[in-house]
């Protein structure tokens, strides 16, 4: 049986994130480290890093005959502050950076119909080294048959 | 001997290389030249970021240290600590005869 469509998003949405490297026009390479519904903390070799989940999911009776889901989808994404610029500005552009990956197909290659952005949020704090937290949270809306996941 | 002579005498045992002390190059501001002092260095793990989840493991370094040999400390200060460079972040008076300075890397 194929996948349900809730996991192919999800598959989806780990492909694209994976893209965000300044080799493809993004301003970071968070992309090279993702994780996903990750149970452990970041090590500190693992930073800049990112974790995503779909924590939870609305779903309403469209039709009769068709069910409209409304995935919650959260990306944190940690960094140490790098040499050259503020831990806020490295904040934004991670920020910037995960907003702009979403837009690039807001259907997910015709698994849904929409995407649209929440908020985000950006926390700071000073230890060992000066780190940078951002979560960015959206929501991935589509449509299955009535009680069939798989369609 | 008096209460005051005990307890200088005990942190000066404390503070000894031999025992906990590490030796550390102290500059209140960036110009000063430098004072090499002791202090008792502790790096422990930390896990940071406590409002996103996954956190971040880290380490929370701090120094405690005569408040004497610290005078002027400000936010800023550095202390050379096995070659590496800290800032001070946090300034602690701990005791009558100690301060404690949070550190950072960055």
């Amino acid at each position: 049986m194929a996948d349900s469509r809730r996991q192919q998003i999800f598959d989806a949405l780990e492909t694209r994130l994976k893209t965000i490297q300044v080799a493809n026009g993004y301003e970071t390479d968070l992309g090279n480290k993702s994780n996903k519904w990750r149970a452990t903390d970041f090590g500190a070799d693992e930073l800049p890093g990112y974790n995503f989940r779909d924590p939870r999911c609305q779903t309403d009776q469209h039709t009769s005959r068709v069910h409209e889901h409304t995935l919650d989808i959260e990306v944190v994404a940690v960094s140490v502050k790098p040499d050259a610029i503020t831990a806020d500005k490295q904040g934004r552009k991670m920020t910037a950076d995960i907003i702009k990956c979403i837009g690039v197909d807001r259907t997910w290659s015709g698994l849904a119909f929409d995407t649209n952005p929440q908020e985000d949020t950006m926390t700071t704090e000073q230890q060992d080294r000066l780190l940078v937290a951002v979560q960015v949270k959206f929501q991935i809306k589509y449509r299955t048959a009535s009680f069939n996941p798989y369609s | 001997m008096s209460l005051a002579a005990d307890s200088i005498a005990d942190l000066a045992e404390v503070l000894n290389t031999d025992d906990f002390g590490t030796s550390a190059v102290f500059k209140a501001l960036p110009t000063d030249s430098g004072a090499t002092i002791t202090v008792v260095f502790v790096n422990e793990f930390d896990a940071a970021l406590q409002n996103v989840n996954p956190h971040a493991e880290t380490a929370k370094p701090f120094v405690v240290t005569r408040s004497t040999d610290v005078s002027g400390v400000k936010h800023g200060s550095t202390l050379l600590i096995n070659t590496i460079t800290y800032n001070v972040v946090g300034i602690e008076p701990a005791t009558v005869l100690t301060t404690k300075l949070d550190l950072s890397r960055q």
